[in-house]
């Protein structure tokens, strides 16, 4: 874990939130600063389908993950493999990350809340 | 000015009239974004219409169809309504939400399409109600509406208790070990084994060295003693399966068993004693091989104690779509799949096609399609049948009560598209419901 910056990964289509978790075929990854909540896209690559995606997150060492609608049989999966997510969240990517880099929730949510 | 002020009222007339339905309504514009969402589109999606307006409409609905089989994208492109479409969305809590859906396209004066309108149903109820059925019909590991397997399910519990020897009688994969299972699973020993052997798959010698066991050097490649099935059985139940094809020679060892208790292992003079109960299967009529003597009539006495007579699945055809249901959401979850039913056309050449391999080739096909399958609805396609869809389906004949209620629930309530696959009119479907008492 970088304990400057946090990792997060968001699933998207056409420069938008993917409004499902299992639907996109790609997802956007970013390093937001912990301080200051500057933020810079690393890289936006091809993931796969299932919940195989879960454990390739993790291997990618994301922390947590910003999205739209995400199924129960997910959110116990990221869970598992200690990624929080933060769902609900729409509209296009940018956007997505600016404002929750700028609020930046103390406590991002897990399965069981 | 009045003409606007006019126009105001319509629309807001509108609104009233589409918040009054329970079913949800939305609009699209031709980038697919809402236009307008109505109270029962509120209502199952969580998002209110302020939430709604302006936003496309995938990032409301959340569908599992959004982005590779969305029915309003495809009703607009084709300008082709799509009617009763299954899909699975997520509401705003990240509940799945099972809804059918109906899509046609909007069209201006010109006749261009201007957008699309979606209406769609919660099929949650119609699930859970689902749900409920099946309950009321399962028995162990099996489902049937069916009268007479309702009559096996009822007395299995009785015969199971009672520890005699039974015969399955049926066609090859009309569940006969799952019936074994059950009177095994229901009777005194169900915490000892239940052991299976196929008497038709293995040569005379090795099957008496499989059933009773075999001493060394009983037979060239016996090497070593090894116990048979009856002594794995010790205590639980023995099911041989097939039991007609058993050769003659190791009928009367069966028999002795049978009677005694008593048997010896393949080259050993040692007498054993096993405490077993059997239960046999056979797809050939018993009686028919005694007449032709290719079965003793003593062994066929011994196990015709209590027969039990599984009926093959075209006299049980009422339960077709109950297999299909159960088997389609078993594959999808050995298979990771999402989905949700089987399009009309092949629902219509599952209903038509004669399971001569009675619910394991239906089990078969389901799984072939499922694997097939890449959308979330079962296609004709992805059916290795040959059979043409009747063009019209005109039951000459009023079809029976249960049938019509299963069609009832298949179209979920839908009289004129029940008539429609019926190839009759709705007086007549109405005239054969109130025969049937069917509200």
């Amino acid at each position: 874990m970088n304990l400057s910056s946090v990792h997060i990964a968001i699933p998207c289509y056409e420069g938008r939130v993917s409004p499902r978790f299992d639907g996109p075929s790609t997802f956007c990854f970013f390093d937001v600063d912990r301080n200051s909540g500057d933020h810079t896209m690393k890289e936006q690559e091809a993931c796969p389908q299932g919940k195989e995606v879960c454990d390739w997150l993790a291997q990618h060492q994301v922390e947590g993950v910003i999205c739209s609608g995400i199924q129960r049989e997910y959110q116990l999966k990221l869970d598992r493999v200690g990624i929080w997510f933060c769902c609900g969240i729409s509209g296009p990517i940018a956007q997505a990350i600016k404002q929750w880099a700028q609020h930046r929730p103390q406590q991002a949510l897990t399965a069981q809340d | 000015m009045a003409e606007q002020q006019e126009m105001h009222t319509d629309l807001q007339h509108l609104q009233t009239i589409l918040d009054s339905v329970s079913d949800g309504v939305f609009t699209v514009d031709n980038d697919m974004c809402i236009t307008l969402f109505n109270r029962g589109a509120e209502n199952i999606t969580g998002f209110s219409r302020a939430e709604a307006l302006g936003q496309p409409c995938c990032e409301i609905f959340r569908a599992n169809a959004c982005f590779d089989n969305c029915p309003l994208r495809h009703a607009i492109a084709n300008g082709k309504n799509i009617n009763n479409r299954e899909v699975t969305i997520l509401d705003r809590d990240n509940r799945e939400i099972p809804i059918s859906v109906n899509a046609a396209v909007l069209l201006n004066l010109e006749g261009e399409a201007i957008g699309g309108v979606e209406t769609f149903r919660d099929l949650s109820q119609l699930r859970a109600l689902n749900g409920e059925i099946r309950k009321k019909f399962s028995f162990q590991d099996m489902i049937s509406r069916n009268h007479k397997m309702q009559q096996l399910f009822d007395i299995v519990p009785d015969v199971a208790e009672s520890d005699v020897t039974v015969l399955l009688q049926g066609e090859s994969g009309t569940g006969k070990e799952l019936f074994a299972r059950a009177l095994h699973n229901l009777s005194t020993r169900k915490d000892h084994p239940m052991v299976v052997i196929n008497c038709g798959a293995l040569p005379e010698q090795l099957l008496e060295a499989e059933i009773f066991g075999v001493r060394k050097g009983a037979y060239t490649g016996a090497t070593m003693d090894r116990q048979g099935r009856l002594a794995t059985a010790e205590g639980g139940t023995l099911f041989l399966d097939e039991i007609g094809d058993l050769p003659l020679s190791l009928q009367v060892k069966l028999l002795r068993v049978m009677e005694n208790r008593e048997y010896q292992p393949l080259g050993s003079d040692d007498t054993k004693v096993a405490d077993v109960r059997f239960i046999t299967a056979t797809h050939h009529d018993l009686a028919e091989l005694v007449e032709q003597e290719r079965f003793r009539r003593d062994l066929f006495y011994r196990l015709n104690i209590v027969t039990l007579k599984i009926p093959s699945l075209n006299e049980r055809q009422e339960d077709v779509p109950l297999l299909l249901d159960i088997s389609l959401e078993r594959f999808c979850n050995k298979h990771g799949k999402k989905i949700h039913a089987f399009s009309s056309e092949a629902m219509e050449l599952l209903l038509n096609h004669q399971y001569t391999g009675n619910i394991r080739e239906l089990i078969n096909i389901v799984e072939r399609a499922v694997i097939l399958c890449r959308g979330t609805q079962i296609e004709s396609n992805h059916l290795p049948l040959n059979v043409e869809i009747p063009q019209t389906h005109k039951p000459s004949t009023p079809v029976r009560g249960a049938e019509l209620k299963q069609l009832l629930l298949r179209f979920g309530g839908k009289r004129s598209e029940v008539a429609a696959h019926l190839g009759i009119d709705r007086t007549t479907l109405w005239r054969w419901l109130k025969k049937h008492h069917i509200e």
